[in-house]
């Protein structure tokens, strides 16, 4: 049997959508990037994977979290960057401001804020942060206020006694913390003037927040590839998006991209949400029963506008934006449902990572819409648990290192942008090294 | 309403599944369905689902968030179908098919 590998069989292309690409006529070739094999040796090579530490996240702005977490003056969280080696302290100081500190005491090294378990987060609130061990106190923009039995210490100075602080910008209300001494771009400058627009979305009114919070067996890029690319859904997804459809296994109708986008380091795809393949899909009884489904609750809530960043392609019938700021934050924007998610990618190791996922509705008004956002997240989350099943067992064979290049196609674009953008800033910190060596 | 009884008089057909589902955590639910077998989460479905309006209706009669304990075992009693729902119109087994033992833990939540 012959296939012909640059044709759709007669099934995929029964349902196809059809969406105009820009010149010269690929996505990939628009944004400038290669269209050869690509090496996915940066996602289990441990040599790869501690010079992208330094290289990727010492490097860029990393998010923490939303200004909604820290209500008022003296709430804070922490987040354990343990693949860095670092706790991040963030809080809210008397005179409003979010700042970052080392969750470290400046007596001897204890950790500053935690709870029963050391190595777990926290988040709270107080009036002065305070040490378990010899009861150093600090005041909530990080100076010291009190030293437990003072006159017992030697030429303590006040000014050297402040917690370190970490460069803390925040941008639409997400803060992001930089570990350079000093950052060789502002947060503004990094997020860039296209993703920056974002902040025209009412973010701030959809405070009803679920957390998913999960260790995943793939590296971190591997998990992020999958939910840039809708390539993998006719067969990850197949039963979820069509229960009464055919089993996996025969020739599925391919989800097409009506848009993507690269800003810098940044990207985009805008795809239909609801719209998209809705030939090919049919709904749940549950949706109808709950009036809400993995895109959304169907009645969606009031907001005060949407702002001029979102859909920048303009796509008509828009449904979804899934935005990924660089290195490891994807927001994604729901059109017309009113409701958004982030997603997070904490590396743990070559081969794992730790994932977390943010899922924001504006708040519920009777127990109907209470009920139909508990519909769209565990709908998300099944979905989840499918894509996160499907990267185990691609890190498992990726792993054995047999082959190094691997092929990305057209709708897989974004992917080829992110192991791009590691590789390269991974190749800049090689480079550096083998410069500094020449030198010396 | 007897000593233990979670659901509103009106439902109390209702009740038996309520003993066994309606738990106040997405966590507990979603462990829940990982022990049940399919019958006992089709014969819950089967039972809720045809009486959805009149639980809707009913739910709708409170100021939210102030609901009465009833009404909120209700609330999780819904949440619970929810998560069968993936099990019984799709899956027809308890686990995601090809996660392994993957799962994903809902570590923050709005209260109820």
């Amino acid at each position: 049997m012959t296939i012909e590998l640059d044709k759709l069989t007669q099934d995929e292309a029964a349902g196809i959508d059809h969406h105009d690409k820009p010149q010269p006529g690929t996505w990939t070739e628009a944004f400038g990037l290669g269209t050869g094999p690509v090496s996915l040796k940066d996602s289990y090579d441990p040599a790869f994977y501690e010079d992208e530490k330094i290289a990727v996240f010492k490097r860029s702005w990393l998010y923490m979290g939303r200004v909604d977490q820290l209500a008022r003056s003296g709430t804070y969280f922490t987040k354990e960057l343990t693949f860095l080696g670092v706790s991040i302290l963030v809080i809210r100081g008397m005179d409003d401001e979010v700042r970052a500190f080392h969750n470290v005491c400046s007596h001897r090294g204890n950790k500053l804020m935690w709870d029963d378990d050391p190595r777990a987060e926290t988040h709270g609130s107080c009036r002065q942060l305070a040490c378990k061990y010899h009861g150093w106190r600090y005041d909530l923009e990080g100076q010291i206020s009190y030293v437990h039995n003072a006159p017992e210490f030697f030429d303590l100075q006040e000014e050297d006694l402040a917690l370190p602080a970490i460069s803390c910008e925040v941008w639409a209300g997400f803060i992001f913390i930089n570990l350079e001494e000093t950052p060789r771009q502002s947060l503004r400058d990094f997020i860039g003037p296209e993703v920056g627009k974002l902040e025209s979305y009412p973010f701030h009114e959809m405070t009803q927040r679920y957390v998913m919070d999960a260790p995943v067996n793939s590296n971190w890029k591997i998990l992020m590839d999958a939910f840039q690319e809708l390539y993998h859904v006719p067969y990850v997804h197949s039963k979820m998006n069509n229960p009464s459809g055919p089993p996996t296994g025969t020739d599925k109708v391919p989800f097409m991209m009506p848009a993507f986008r690269v800003f810098g380091k940044h990207r985009i795809y805008t795809s239909g949400g609801p719209h998209a393949n809705e030939a090919v899909r049919s709904p749940r009884p549950l949706d109808d029963f709950f009036g809400s489904s993995f895109y959304g609750p169907v009645d969606a809530p009031e907001i005060s506008g949407i702002g001029d960043g979102v859909n920048p392609a303009k796509v008509e019938n828009w449904g979804l934006d899934s935005w990924q700021v660089y290195p490891n934050l994807d927001i994604l924007i729901w059109g017309h449902r009113n409701w958004y998610l982030t997603y997070e990618y904490w590396p743990t190791g070559p081969n794992t990572h730790r994932f977390i996922w943010n899922i924001y509705f504006v708040p519920p008004k009777n127990a109907r819409e209470r009920l139909a956002q508990e519909q769209t997240v565990l709908s998300v989350r099944e979905f989840a648990i499918q894509d996160t099943g499907a990267v185990d067992a691609m890190q498992e064979a990726l792993k054995t290192g047999v082959r190094d290049e691997y092929h990305f196609c057209d709708q897989e674009v974004l992917a080829r942008h992110l192991h791009e953008c590691v590789q390269g800033d991974v190749d800049d910190l090689r480079a550096e090294r083998a410069g500094a060596g020449e030198q010396g | 309403m007897g000593a233990g009884t979670l659901l509103p008089e009106r439902f109390s057909d209702l009740e038996p599944f309520a003993q066994i589902w309606a738990l106040p955590t997405a966590n507990e639910r979603c462990d829940r369905r990982l022990e049940a077998t399919m019958e006992e989460m089709s014969s819950f479905y089967d039972a809720v689902l045809p009486r959805g309006d009149e639980i809707f209706d009913y739910l709708d009669t409170f100021d939210y968030p102030d609901l009465p304990d009833s009404a909120i075992h209700l609330v999780w009693l819904l949440c619970a179908l929810s998560v069968v729902s993936f099990s019984v119109d799709v899956f027809k087994q308890p686990r995601v098919p090809d996660a392994g033992e993957g799962t994903l833990p809902i570590t923050v939540e709005p209260a109820l």
